[in-house]
Order: C-alpha cells, then sequence, then structure tokens
C-alpha cells in the first residue's frame, strides 16, 4: 500500500511523523517542567501563607494581654487565608482550631486560662506552620539555599516565636509571688535551653544555605537580621535569668522580649521574602527553560517541515515535470521534445537519461518512417502490378463479351445484304435478320454502358426504380429462351414495393446473370421439373429483396461463399466473373447478394436498401 | 446415294447470336447450316451422307475447338473445319492448320472470307468424298478377282513380264497370258499403264511385295 502512494504523500508522511515525534517530546517536557513549576508555585503558596500566618503570630505574641481588636485581627487575617486560593494545601483543621483558640483567648477574661490557651494557640500556630511547610512542598525543596531558608521559615522561627511565647508567659505566672518557683525555674531552664538550640539551628541552617546558589545574596540579606534576632534573642535570655534573679524589673524584662519577638519576625519577614525571591527565581528560570525548549522545538519542526517542502520540491517537481512531459510526448508524439532540468543527483541523472532515451526514439521514430514509406511505396507497385494483371483479365473479358454481338452484327448485316442484293431480294428475310441487327447492336451498347458504369462506380445515374417492373422487363428477354431449355418460369412479386435508387443496366445485368446460372444449373436435371422462380419481397427493416431460385444441382457448402470471389468458377470453362461482378454491383448500390443451398436447388438473394426515406 | 446431295454447314458455338448470325449468312448464300451449341450435341446428331464442312468455335465450353479438331481426327470423322475466334494468336491457328484446318478466323470476320472458306471447305470435302468412291468402286473390281488373278496384278505392277510371272508362279507362258487377260477384263480397263495405276491406288504393288 505503502508503494502505492504519491511521492509527495509519503514525504509528507515522513515529515508528519517527525512532527509528531517532536510534539510528543514537547509535551512530556512542557509536563516535565509543569511538575516542576507547580512545584515551585505551590512553594509560593506556602511562602504567601507563612506571611499571613506571620501576623497572625505577630498579633498573638504582641497583643497577649488580650486585646479583643488584635485577637479580631488574628481571627480576620485567618478567615482571609482560608477563604485564599490556599486550598490546595490541607490546613482547614488546624487552622480552625488555631481560630477556636484565639477566639477563646478574645473571650477569656482570666489570666491563667488566657496563658494556658495562649500557650496552646502558639503550638497550634507551630503545627500549622509545619502543616503548611509540608503541604506546599516547602519542606521537599530540591536546591540547597531555599531548603534550608525555608527549613528556617517553616520549622525554625515559629518554633522560636512559640518557645519566646511560651517562656514570656511562664514568667508572667511566675512574677505575682507564685508558690511553685521551683518548678516554673525547671520550666524555664529547659525553656531556655530549647531557645538557644533553636538559635544554634538557625545560624547552622543559615551558614548551610549560603553554601547554596545565592549565597552571597543571602548572606547580605539575611545575615545582619539573623544576628540580631540571635542577639536580641540571648538578651532576652538574659533578661529572663536577671528576672528571676530579681534583679531585673518587668518592664525591662518586657521591652527585651518584644524586641525579641520583634526581631524574629523581622527576620522571618526578611526571609519569608528571601524564600520567596528565591522561589520566584527558580519559577522564572524553569519558564525561561521552558520557554527555551519550546522555541526550540518550534524551530526544528518548522525546520523540518521547510527541509520537507524543499525536498518535496526537489524530488516531486522535477518527477511531474517529467510525468508531464512523457505525457506529452505519447500524445503528439513529437519525439523532439526535451527536459531542461539539470541536476547532479538521480533526478538529474534520470532527465538526462530521459533525454537520450527521446533521442533514440526520434532516431527510431525517424528510420521506421522512413522504412514505412520504403513498404507502401512496394505496396502501391505491387497493388498497381495486381491490377495490370486484373485489367488485362478484365480487358480479355470484355473484349470477347463485346466481339461477340459485333460479330454477329456483322454476319447479320453482311447475310441482309445478300439477301437484299438477289434477284428478286428477298426483303422478307433481309427485315428479319437486320431485327437481329437490331438486337445484337444493343446488346453490344449495353455491355458496353454496363462495363462502363461498373468502372465508373458512380451513382449519377441512378434512378429510382421499381423492382417488379425490372424484374418483368428481364424475363421478357429470357422467357423465350428459358422455356426453349425446357424451364418453367414462376414469377412471385409483392405489390406496392418503395423504389430503389439504382443503376437499371446494372440491376439488369445482376439479374440476367442470376437467371442464366440458374438456367445452367438445371440442364443436368432431368428426374424432377426445371422451375425458375423469381421472388420480390419487402422487408421489415425497408429493405428489398430479388430472390432467383432454381430447382438444380446447388451450390456445394464449400462454395458458397467463394462463388462470388472473382475468377472463381465451379463450371469446368467458367471464367469466374459474373457473380463477383453481380456483387460489386450490388455492393455499389449499398446492398448485399448471398446464396443459399435449399433441398431442391439454390436461391441467390439480391437485397437492396429502398429509397423509402427519400420519398 | 443421291447425285448431287444438298452440302451442309455445322456450327459449334456457344453464343447463340453468332450462332443464329452464320446461319443467316450462309442461309443468304443457299447454304443448309446446321447449329450446335456444344460439340456434344454436334456428335450426337446423326450427320447425312453429304458434302460438309464444321464452322467451330475455338472457345467453348467443355473441349476447346483444338482439342475437339483432335477429337475428330481419332474418332475418324473427316470433316474439314474453319476456325472462327474471338481472340486468336498465331501458335494457336499454326496448330490448327497442321492438323488439318481449312482457315483460321478472328471475329469479327468478312462474310467473303467466311463463304471462301466454306467454298473451300465443301470442295474439299466433296473431292476427298469423290476419291473416297473411286476407290471404294475398284475395290470392289479388285476384289472380285480369284486369288491367282490378285496375286497376278501385283506382279504386273512391279513391271514383271508374262515370262518372269510364269517362272515366278510356276506355271506356264500361256496360263499366265490367260490370268492376264482376265485381270483386265475384269478390272475394265484396257491398257496395261491403267491397271498399274489402279493397282497402285488400291496399293497392291506393296502389298503383293510385303508377300513376297
Amino acid at each position: 500500500m505503502f508503494k502505492s502512494l504519491r511521492t509527495g504523500t509519503k514525504l509528507l508522511l515522513l515529515c508528519s511523523v517527525f512532527v509528531g515525534a517532536l510534539v510528543v517530546a514537547t509535551y512530556s517536557l512542557i509536563a516535565e517542567k509543569q511538575i516542576a513549576i507547580n512545584f515551585v508555585r505551590k512553594e509560593l503558596v506556602g511562602v504567601e501563607y507563612l506571611e499571613a500566618l506571620r501576623g497572625v503570630y505577630a498579633d498573638i505574641l504582641t497583643n497577649k494581654r488580650g486585646l479583643p481588636a488584635s485577637t479580631d485581627e488574628a481571627a480576620r487575617t485567618l478567615a482571609e487565608m482560608e477563604s485564599a486560593d490556599f486550598d490546595q494545601l490541607d490546613t482547614r483543621a488546624l487552622e480552625g482550631a488555631l481560630a477556636s483558640m484565639i477566639d477563646k483567648l478574645a473571650l477569656t477574661a482570666d489570666a491563667d486560662q488566657r496563658r494556658a490557651i495562649l500557650v496552646d494557640a502558639l503550638t497550634a500556630a507551630r503545627r500549622l506552620a509545619s502543616r503548611i511547610g509540608d503541604d506546599s512542598n516547602l519542606t521537599l525543596d530540591p536546591d540547597l539555599d531555599s531548603y534550608y531558608v525555608q527549613d528556617i521559615v517553616v520549622a525554625k522561627i515559629p518554633t522560636l516565636l512559640s518557645q519566646i511565647g511560651e517562656l514570656q508567659s511562664q514568667l508572667e505566672t511566675l512574677s505575682p509571688g507564685n508558690a511553685s518557683t521551683a518548678s516554673l525555674a525547671v520550666g524555664v531552664l529547659v525553656l531556655d535551653g530549647m531557645i538557644r538550640s533553636t538559635l544554634d539551628g538557625i545560624e547552622s541552617d543559615l551558614q548551610a544555605s549560603y553554601r547554596g546558589g545565592s549565597g552571597a545574596q543571602l548572606r547580605e540579606a539575611l545575615d545582619g537580621n539573623v544576628e540580631t534576632m540571635v542577639s536580641t534573642g540571648k538578651s532576652y535570655l538574659s533578661a529572663v535569668k536577671a528576672s528571676l534573679a530579681g534583679a531585673n524589673d518587668a518592664s525591662a524584662l518586657n521591652r527585651s522580649y518584644s524586641s525579641a519577638v520583634s526581631s524574629a519576625n523581622d527576620t522571618w519577614s526578611v526571609s519569608l521574602a528571601e524564600l520567596k525571591r528565591l522561589l520566584n527565581a527558580r519559577l522564572s528560570y524553569l519558564l525561561g527553560k521552558l520557554r527555551s525548549s519550546l522555541l526550540l522545538n518550534g524551530l526544528l519542526v518548522a525546520l523540518s517541515i521547510a527541509f520537507a517542502v524543499v525536498t518535496g520540491r526537489h524530488i516531486v517537481q522535477p518527477l511531474l515535470k517529467l510525468e508531464r512531459l512523457a505525457d506529452k510526448v505519447g500524445q503528439t508524439q513529437n519525439y523532439r521534445l526535451r527536459t531542461d532540468y539539470e541536476s547532479r543527483d538521480e533526478i538529474g541523472r534520470l532527465a538526462a537519461a530521459f533525454n537520450t532515451m527521446l533521442a533514440d526514439l526520434a532516431a527510431a521514430r525517424e528510420r521506421e518512417a522512413t522504412d514505412a514509406a520504403r513498404q507502401a511505396a512496394m505496396r502501391t507497385e505491387l497493388a498497381r502490378a495486381a491490377k495490370i494483371t486484373t485489367m488485362g483479365e478484365m480487358a480479355a473479358s470484355i473484349a470477347h463479351e463485346i466481339n461477340q454481338p459485333l460479330a454477329a452484327i456483322v454476319n447479320n448485316a453482311n447475310a441482309s445484304l445478300r439477301w437484299l442484293s438477289q434477284d428478286p431480294p428477298n426483303v422478307m428475310r433481309a427485315r428479319s435478320v437486320l431485327e437481329r441487327v437490331v438486337g445484337d447492336g444493343a446488346r453490344a451498347s449495353e455491355v458496353i454502358s454496363s462495363i462502363r458504369g461498373m468502372l465508373e462506380k458512380s451513382g449519377q445515374d441512378r434512378t429510382p426504380l421499381d423492382v417488379n417492373d425490372l424484374i418483368r422487363e428481364v424475363m421478357t428477354f429470357v422467357r423465350a429462351d428459358l422455356r426453349s431449355h425446357g424451364i418453367a418460369v414462376k414469377t412471385e412479386l409483392a405489390e406496392a414495393l418503395p423504389l430503389v435508387s439504382a443503376v437499371r443496366i446494372q440491376l439488369q445485368q445482376v439479374l440476367l446473370n442470376l437467371i442464366a446460372n440458374a438456367a445452367e444449373a438445371m440442364v443436368a436435371v432431368e428426374d424432377r421439373t426445371r422451375v425458375l422462380t423469381v421472388r420480390s419481397q419487402k422487408t421489415d427493416g425497408s429493405d428489398i429483396l430479388i430472390a432467383v431460385a432454381d430447382s438444380g444441382t446447388g451450390i456445394a457448402e464449400t462454395d458458397n461463399e467463394r462463388i462470388f470471389e472473382a475468377f472463381y468458377s465451379t463450371k469446368p470453362e467458367g471464367m469466374g466473373m459474373g457473380l463477383s461482378i453481380c456483387r460489386s454491383i450490388v455492393e455499389a448500390h449499398g446492398g448485399r447478394i448471398t446464396a443459399s443451398v435449399s433441398p431442391c436447388g439454390s436461391v441467390l438473394i439480391v437485397s437492396l436498401p429502398s429509397d423509402q426515406l427519400r420519398q | 446415294m443421291t447425285e448431287n446431295p444438298e452440302p451442309i454447314v455445322f456450327v459449334i458455338d456457344d453464343d447463340a447470336s453468332v450462332r443464329e448470325s452464320l446461319r443467316n449468312l450462309l442461309e443468304s448464300v443457299g447454304l443448309h447450316a446446321e447449329l450446335f451449341d456444344s460439340t456434344q450435341a454436334f456428335l450426337d446428331f446423326r450427320r447425312p451422307d453429304t458434302p460438309s464442312c464444321l464452322v467451330l468455335d475455338v472457345r467453348l465450353p467443355g473441349l476447346t475447338g483444338l482439342e475437339f479438331q483432335n477429337e475428330l481426327l481419332k474418332l475418324g470423322i473427316p470433316v474439314p473445319i474453319i476456325f472462327i475466334t474471338g481472340h486468336g494468336d498465331i501458335p494457336m491457328s499454326v496448330r490448327a492448320m497442321k492438323l488439318g484446318a481449312v482457315e483460321f478466323l478472328t471475329k469479327p470476320f468478312r462474310d467473303q472470307d467466311l463463304l471462301e472458306a466454306v467454298r473451300v471447305a465443301l470442295e474439299k470435302d466433296r473431292g476427298h468424298r469423290r476419291d473416297q468412291k473411286a476407290l471404294a468402286s475398284l475395290q470392289a473390281l479388285f476384289d472380285s478377282l480369284t486369288a491367282r488373278e490378285k496375286e497376278v496384278i501385283g506382279l504386273i505392277s512391279a513391271g514383271l513380264s508374262n515370262k518372269q510371272i510364269a517362272t515366278a508362279m510356276g506355271i506356264s507362258d500361256a496360263t499366265a497370258k490367260v490370268h492376264r487377260a482376265n485381270v483386265m477384263r475384269k478390272m475394265e480397263v484396257r491398257s496395261l499403264a491403267e491397271l498399274v495405276r489402279m493397282a497402285d491406288l488400291l496399293g497392291v504393288g506393296e502389298q503383293s511385295l510385303l508377300i513376297r
């Protein structure tokens, strides 16, 4: 099936398969890149979320004394967070828990209860941050810098803030001279250690992140902040120790607390911004890569199409041109046409071979034409020779035909002269003999005019004539002669026949010839009556039939067709001209002559087209 | 046998009008013509014993005229033949003349030529018939001789004298003389020379020599 395809189609197929492969490759590339891009986008969502959460933290920590406004602010932020397109992160339950705690915080007046709720709220917030980190892929970040930054942002700073918040609330429990100072001191100590370890973790994370791609930029943006955060954190811890020792007053503690919180908050904010920057850089890098890949693939597709088109033009066009030329040569037989395509490739060689072939063909054609001309000349020569031979035969036959009546005329004329020159002149005999002369003269002239008519083969002298009249006429000539040979004559003429257009003398000749043949065929018949029947008839198809039937010896099956050939005779001394001439005459009149054998004798039928149409 | 029988001219030609015209021509000079359209019809015809000749068309259905001439010679029918033809050539006419044809005429011919030929042919036949008749009567005389007398005629025509004849036959001179006188009487001759000529016509001389 592939074989029968056109070359252009094949090229198109090849090209489209190639383009298809490219498209599939491009699609998978896009899909892969899309995964990475979506990954980054999700991370960005996480960053936004954390930014929002940062506000909640700030609200919780800075307004811990429980102003409804600040808790309202936090609740509103949370509600916004919910309504924003953070749906992709599975944080609803945690958000709800956090929100309810914030509500509770706002509604609760009792300080102790508020502190407990505050610690729970901070824990919930920390969990939410961690969940955000997990669900937004931030914790799975593949790059060194952004990974450690996200660790700071997602885990470390919220932890730090929670720890600081918890420590502060414990200290507040402590301050009015509570009895359980000892157990509280242990809790403070534990928290102090935890905060220090968190700060260490932040620092080590930061160091690790500097080893990433955009370390220098990170260092510039974060170094100062983190340093500040660590120092304020540590000074807050010192303030806590001093406060526990009773050396410090509450306001100093609060001051250092709020500066630690705000510094951590700032660092968080800057880190988030940096993380956002890193992620955006990655996103734009990925998008740029995708674009350039797409551009490259598009370029490849365009190139392959262009190449296919060019190839097609260089293969298909010349082939089409050759085909058209071949067609033209076939139609016009003009072998001097040539193709003007030139190239060193296969098609160029094919074109050259085609031109050579055409040149050979032209030469062969010329030879053939010369041969044909020579053969035609030879044929003409032969035909002329054959014609001369036939003409010689014809001439002898014609000479004989004319000589007979001429001899009779001369004899009769002499005889009548002698009758007249007798004393007394025998006028009676002379007259009867002269009548013979007239008859013979007419016969000679008929022979001549029929020969002329035959040679001219023209329909000029044709006249519309009634076949029945013709038959009656001929029968009057021959009736006596036939009777003298013991032949009974019957005529069966159809009435009201249409006329035929014919040369009268020629049809007479045909009829006479057929009757003479019929009579001759009956000479040998002794055992039955010799009957000659002449019939006229009209066929369904407006042809006129003249049938001459005899009760003679019939025609041998093998002779049936040949009797109409020239020089074929069944008679020992026959010239073989009679029926052949009859056929020529009948056919010249657009008719046919056929012979058939009946059980008693033969029937020769002349069919002539009637003149009906012209009447 | 009538003394002056009417001559007959036989005509064989397959063309009826030519046949008829020949009859007209011949009848115009008072000759009787019998017409035939084929050679067989002529052979079938009971020909009367009368001077006659044959006008024969060379081109005939069945045998050609020349072949028929041969046939007639074989059958011993010595009728003089005048050939007529539509297109004769010299070899054909030479052959015909060699076989004894009287004339070879090409159609259309002058009537005098044909009538002259017919006259010649009839004369020839007449002469032939006359010779035949004379010979027949001579033969009848000869047949009336005895065997001895026939022998004597042979010897006489050979030029032998009475004495020699007597010696040859072993008879006496006188007997030889008697035989000779009887022969002269029976053969109705008066001179010896006449007898010798008759013996010649009859071929007796040769015969007797051959016998000897």
